[in-house]
């Protein structure tokens, strides 16, 4: 198990002033979190949290632009940024709640993914830990959450964040995604639910006899992965236990003919080779094997796990983007869909290196006019930030542009 | 929408236009015509007491599922308000009295549940499973479902052909025969009008649309039901305050929305005055079977543990037992037992004169609601408070109902509810069996169960306050349908 980057206190109150000052991208956050380039319409309801040193934490911090934000940020330097939604009046004043009871009137619809959930379905590591064998989960969660919410839902801005640690966040910016209701959120999560049932369930993926079109596409992008994932970094049959553990998932009727058919082979590909094709030829009077018992078992091992609740609650919050993982030093970055199968979560910047790379370009004295992330390893996660804002941004341009013709032809008349 | 004015007594039936002939009301108009008030309360306490119960079952049962659907056809049967609307087959015709019910009642509701979100929340999700209910029970009838859209503007296109080609092969995979699909009408509609499906993969999502059949209308329904319903509550909240300037509807409007909470009784000064003697023959007559109950195990125990005296005790505050009387009462009964008069004194009087608001914070205590009673403080041995539908075993329950004389048909019948988890609902039924009426009490509130009682022995044999013959003009309904 490769070791994760940890990283003491003291490095991270020295290093934050300087990250934040020169690194952390205030400006397009602004711009972002605003929805606008103006700021002020959205920006100041929006809720934001900082986590002190010993775990001072600062809810409904609201801000009123651009200035007030950075001001705050660099005074506090925050060990984790959290982002809540925008509510309907600042939460702070309290006292002057003039419109009823706060409440959040707009949210980015979010995901997360914690490697945790799949403790009982990964063999690499446990708990906090990741590595390059189980990170595969993370892959297929997102390429099928990334096709549902595009080809699905038609929502077109989608920030995927590495979470600095063992998952990803997906925040969905689109006007109707920021505007749905907690059912709506609550529909979603469960259209892309499939895993079912805590620890007193063997299977839990159950499928319909016609499997609804969204799931076909989810069981193609699994078994494209399946096997190397699997069989080779999991060894997922490799031995006893591991496979005493794949037959519960059979009825118990056929468990010991499967498990002795399968114990021939040497290897965990091999093993599930002979499950297959025994499958494809089982038959027997007693018990009726699931028409989808394949991709059910591929789905046990791989469907994204979502936090549901998460997903769900309009106040909850999510660590922002471009944070540093307080444990690990790592920086929240983007993931570029694209490019994702070269992300790797154990390669991505950590504070101290980009302080470093910071500090020697300033020695030799690089071009003032190049922008400080652009001098460092961040520069392609906030391109991946940079080309998510910019797509936005053409909603909001098009709105202005809309509500500046209507006002063009009020003048006219 | 009138209601009331005549002189002569009519009903319901004869003088409200109905609004459309299928049983899926969409609620858009308030009727016209005039209804007394007596017609007024009864099917607004009877709408209500359905969606009471559509609110215990969707609690107990998976909402949709068969066992929730035979429960409530059980339960509607048993309460017959809107009976050929809710229970009737196929075939029997609907019969167009109650549709009216229907109207007026679910208008007068409305009135009632606009005030605070949450009544308006409780009220949305009541009406919104009842609507359901009966969209279940037409089964799909697909001309009752097209003269719906139509009655309600609501318009729907089917999609192409060319269109339906493009999603062909998702449509068969998800079960569909080619043959089928071509000849179903799909419709493309806004996911977010039908998240029930969406949310258990039962329907095709693209781009933001889902396509659904005629079959899958229900949902469409309902959320454009919900949609609207909650439109015009809102509208309505904010003009609630001239309707209620009509003292007898605003008082049954009180009655309606203090379901759980129920008037606190707190206030005793309005009440008669009782005597400790009386409670004998009250206990009999008029005390719901929690406090007669209490009130006999004191008789003969000489003491009640701690929850036990507070229930009772604050029930008899609420009743009109002034403070002397009680002293006098719980005096007189402790001391034939174990506890000294000056043992009494000592212990329990500063209790008692606590509860009365005469000692301490000066708080005066509310007497304890059903709800209360069936949710908190679980009796242990030798407790004998609660509620006896909940708490009693069951043939604890039977013996006593029998020797409260209640006949074996009657029992039977109470311990339905009860055994279905509907306390309120079977001491409700407890109660029109030993006042031998007719009239529908919910009962939320034993201090009620005490006050109706009352007023059934006493003769007075209208709820609420009004003068029983003046009927009333209620043209507010109608800035709803203005708006």
């Amino acid at each position: 198990m490769p070791e994760n980057t940890t990283i003491d206190d003291n490095t991270l109150a020295n290093l934050l002033p300087i990250y934040y000052k020169r690194l952390f991208p205030i400006y397009n956050m602004c711009k972002w979190l605003g929805y606008s380039e103006v700021q002020r319409e959205n920006f100041h309801r929006r809720e934001f949290s900082f986590t002190l040193k010993d775990d001072i934490y600062l809810r409904y911090q609201t801000f009123n632009d651009y200035n007030e934000f950075e001001k705050e940020l660099l005074k506090r330097c925050p060990y984790k940024i959290d982002i809540g939604g925008i509510y309907n009046q600042i939460p702070k004043d309290s006292k002057n709640w003039t419109h009823g009871v706060l409440a959040v009137e707009e949210r980015e619809l979010v995901f997360d993914i914690d490697m945790t959930d799949y403790d009982d379905v990964r063999y690499c590591c446990s708990g906090s830990g990741i590595c390059n064998n189980c990170w595969p989960l993370m892959q297929f969660a997102l390429r099928i959450i990334d096709r549902a919410l595009e080809d699905d839902f038609g929502f077109e801005h989608r920030l995927w964040v590495y979470s600095g640690r063992r998952g990803i966040h997906c925040w969905v910016g689109d006007e109707t995604a920021r505007k749905l209701t907690s059912q709506a959120r609550n529909a979603i999560a469960e259209y892309l639910t499939v895993v079912r049932g805590g620890e007193n369930t063997a299977k839990k993926v159950n499928l319909n006899y016609n499997m609804h079109p969204s799931l076909r596409r989810a069981a193609k992008i699994v078994s494209k992965g399946f096997e190397d994932y699997a069989c080779n970094k999991q060894n997922f049959l490799g031995d006893d236990a591991k496979l005493s553990k794949f037959l519960t998932l059979l009825p118990q009727e056929c468990r010991d003919e499967f498990g002795d058919k399968m114990r021939v082979g040497k290897t965990s590909s091999d093993r599930w080779k002979i499950f297959q094709n025994h499958y494809q030829k089982f038959t027997s009077k007693k018990v009726k094997l699931s028409q989808n018992l394949v991709d059910e078992i591929m789905f046990q091992y791989c469907y994204p796990r979502l936090d549901i609740e998460v997903t769900k609650g309009l106040n909850h919050l999510l660590k922002s983007p471009f944070c540093i993982h307080p444990k690990t030093g790592r920086v929240c970055v983007p993931i570029d869909v694209d490019k994702l199968e070269s992300f790797d979560p154990l390669n991505v910047p950590v504070i101290d290196e980009i302080c470093a790379q910071l500090e020697r370009c300033d020695m030799i004295n690089l071009d003032k006019k190049i922008k400080d992330y652009k001098k460092t390893d961040m520069k392609s996660y906030v391109e991946v930030f940079e080309k998510f804002i910019q797509r936005l941004e053409k909603t909001w341009k098009g709105n202005n542009l809309k509500q500046s013709d209507l006002k063009g032809m009020e003048g006219d008349f | 929408m009138i209601i009331g004015g005549g002189r002569k007594q009519e009903s319901v039936s004869r003088n409200i236009k109905r609004e459309v002939v299928s049983p899926l009301l969409m609620y858009n108009s308030p009727p016209d015509g005039r209804l007394e008030f007596d017609e007024f309360a009864s099917v607004a306490i009877e709408r209500f007491s359905i969606l009471q119960m559509f609110e215990t079952i969707g609690a107990r049962y998976m909402k949709g599922g068969n066992d929730y659907l035979s429960k409530l056809d059980t339960e509607l049967r048993k309460l017959g308000f809107l009976k050929t609307i809710l229970c009737s087959s196929k075939d029997t015709p609907i019969d167009e009295a109650e549709l009216n019910k229907d109207i007026v009642s679910h208008f007068i509701l409305r009135l009632a549940f606009c005030q605070t979100e949450e009544l308006k929340r409780w009220f949305i999700q009541q009406e919104c499973d009842l609507f359901r209910y009966k969209l279940n029970r037409i089964q799909n009838d697909q001309a009752i479902i097209e003269k719906f859209l139509q009655d309600n503007d609501l318009l729907y296109v089917p999609i192409t052909d060319s269109e339906k080609d493009g999603i062909m092969d998702s449509l068969i995979e998800m079960g569909g025969s080619p043959n089928v699909i071509k000849n179903t009408h799909y419709f493309k509609i806004n996911f977010l009008e039908v998240l029930d499906l969406v949310k258990t993969r039962r329907v095709l999502v693209k781009k933001g649309f889902a396509y659904v059949t005629i079959a899958d209308f229900g949902s469409v329904l309902t959320h454009v039901f919900r949609t609207r319903l909650s439109k015009s509550l809102a509208t309505l909240s904010r003009h609630i305050k001239e309707i209620e300037e009509d003292q007898r509807i605003s008082d049954l409007l009180k009655i309606l929305r203090e379901r759980d909470i129920g008037e606190n009784y707190s206030d005793t000064t309005a009440r008669d005055h009782l005597t400790a003697e009386s409670l004998d023959s009250h206990s009999i007559k008029s005390f719901p079977m929690c406090m007669r109950n209490l009130h006999e195990a004191l008789k003969s125990n000489h003491h009640l543990r701690h929850y036990g005296r507070l229930q009772y005790l604050l029930f008899l505050k609420g009743i009109g037992l002034p403070l002397e009387e009680s002293l006098k009462f719980w005096r007189n009964e402790f001391s034939k037992g174990s506890i000294s008069v000056d043992k009494f004194e000592k212990e329990y009087a500063y209790n008692i004169r606590h509860s009365y608001g005469k000692e301490g914070k000066r708080t005066s205590y509310t007497p304890y609601s059903c709800l209360k009673i069936i949710t908190s403080h679980m009796p242990g041995n030798n407790d004998y408070h609660g509620c006896p539908f909940k708490h009693f075993e069951r043939e604890f329950l039977k013996q006593k109902l029998k020797q409260y004389g209640r006949s074996q048909d009657e029992t039977n019948q109470i311990m339905d509810h009860a055994d279905s988890n509907n306390y309120q609902i079977a001491c409700q039924r407890y109660f029109e069996f030993a006042h031998k009426t007719e009239e529908i009490v919910p009962i939320n509130h034993p201090n009620q169960y005490f006050e109706q009682s009352m007023r059934l022995i006493n003769g007075n044999n209208r709820p609420g306050r009004q003068n029983p013959n003046q009927s009333i003009k209620m043209e507010h309904i109608k800035i709803e349908m203005t708006q």
